[in-house]
């Protein structure tokens, strides 16, 4: 019997979040470890009886673990460098204040970081192969903008740095690199590529097996 | 044990959930220092240093400094968890994460409409800085609505969101929550019976009650 299940496809930069957690920390995907369901919200797969009684706000990913039910993608991802910290390693932070430095990063990925981001991929890569509309230039425009701004605070940060948090690679730097593996299809990755801090830190967590490994289960074709 | 202070201004939703995250786990040994981003506070070269993002609150544990309001009240929990009965953080990986996804649909989902809704419905008259959006604000109270639906659901035969008792689930809910009824929009809630039952039990601790006090102490 699998352990656990993850519903979503990996199309879906959340869905890559969780894929990659469990990759680093030494979980395979297959019978022994885990199944993955790509269920698709285009294809209408999170709007059945079934999918809304796991997840009743109807997004992906979600996991089943022994018929407990959890989602959201940061969520699963804290939960999977928990869960298997005895057989992986440690993701999350050595110390008391190491870990709130990650649950510092992490939120400012999700609430500063990927905003821009997003409107960049979405304006430029999803609207246009995924949803079939053009894009918003203005709104590109301005995404590109904000995302420079931000990127300028993480260049001063990452200045004497390999990771964002502590000497080693954790979730504060996993969480960036779903979406922004994308930003080069939106037109942005000049943002990365000029500033020569973000630049080195990109190279090497975007070389890691484990994020190779999780881009191949559903390689972007944009 | 001197040396930790929290920089914000009282009235900053995230500053009150980082400040109730200290009431509820009884801390008193703290600072709080009072800045205003209207008053270009948080854009000194001395606040920059520490909070290169220029936003409130900060905490400066013992010259190490901690921001985002989601980190500081986890920190802050976990700190003293020790000290008190509470467990705000939950006991294993699954009620952790639990209480993760709950601060998570918050963070992601929620809050976004309920700042949108008070922006147009209150804050624009309370600041002059322009007509409601009428458009705008229904739209967010129709997403709110729905979102609220699962809510509804998920609080029938439960006092919170998580684990039988008050957590970082419910804590981080207090903040934008609180500024529902000022932009018209308590029924939101009041039309909602669980989520009503929910609502009174956790607005009503003691540490939430000295968290709206704060700024009448301090004047």
């Amino acid at each position: 019997m699998p352990k656990l299940t993850l519903h979503g496809t990996a199309i879906s930069p959340y869905t890559r979040r969780v894929i990659m957690t469990l990759y680093e920390m030494g979980v395979e995907m297959g019978v022994e470890d885990f199944v993955h369901i790509p269920v698709s919200p285009l294809t209408g797969g999170t709007k059945t009886p079934d999918f809304i009684k796991m997840q009743p706000f109807a997004r992906i990913p979600v996991l089943e673990d022994n018929g407990s039910i959890i989602y959201e993608s940061r969520t699963l991802m804290r939960y999977v460098a928990d869960k298997y910290m005895d057989q992986g390693p440690n993701l999350l932070g050595d110390t008391l204040m190491e870990r709130a430095l990650v649950n510092q990063w992490i939120d400012i990925e999700g609430h500063t970081f990927s905003p821009p981001v997003m409107i960049l991929v979405y304006e430029r890569v999803f609207k246009p192969h995924l949803h079939k509309r053009p894009c918003d230039e203005e709104r590109w425009k301005d995404g590109r903008e904000k995302l420079s701004r931000v990127l300028d605070i993480y260049e001063k940060h990452l200045e004497g740095r390999d990771y964002l948090v502590g000497n080693s690679f954790s979730l504060a730097d996993l969480t960036h690199l779903p979406f922004t593996e994308l930003l080069p299809a939106a037109g942005a990755f000049d943002l990365i590529e000029s500033r020569p801090n973000v630049c080195r830190w990109w190279a090497r967590i975007s070389s890691r097996n484990a994020w190779k490994r999780t881009q191949q289960v559903e390689p972007y074709e944009f | 044990m001197g040396g930790v202070t929290l920089y914000g201004h009282p009235q900053s939703p995230y500053v009150r959930r980082a400040l109730m995250a200290f009431y509820e786990m009884g801390v008193q040994d703290f600072d709080f220092k009072v800045v205003s981003s209207s008053k270009g506070d948080t854009k000194t070269d001395e606040y920059l240093a520490m909070n290169p993002f220029a936003k409130m609150p900060l905490l400066d544990d013992n010259g190490q400094y901690l921001y985002e309001s989601r980190a500081i009240m986890r920190y802050i929990a976990e700190k003293h968890a020790g000290e008190s009965s509470s467990d705000l953080v939950g006991k294993d990986p699954l009620e952790r994460a639990l209480v993760n996804q709950w601060v998570d649909v918050e963070g992601h989902s929620v809050t976004e409409q309920v700042a949108v809704v008070v922006e147009e419905n209150f804050l624009k008259k309370l600041m002059g800085t322009g007509e409601p959006d009428k458009d705008r604000a229904d739209a967010a109270k129709e997403k709110l609505a729905r979102l609220f639906d699962v809510y509804e659901k998920h609080l029938e035969g439960r006092e919170y969101l998580v684990g039988g008792r008050f957590t970082l689930a419910d804590l981080t809910h207090l903040p934008y929550t609180e500024l529902l009824p000022h932009a018209g929009a308590a029924e939101l809630i009041s039309s909602r019976p669980n989520m009503s039952k929910w609502w009174e039990r956790i607005s009503s601790r003691p540490a939430w009650k000295k968290v709206q006090q704060l700024e009448a102490k301090l004047s």
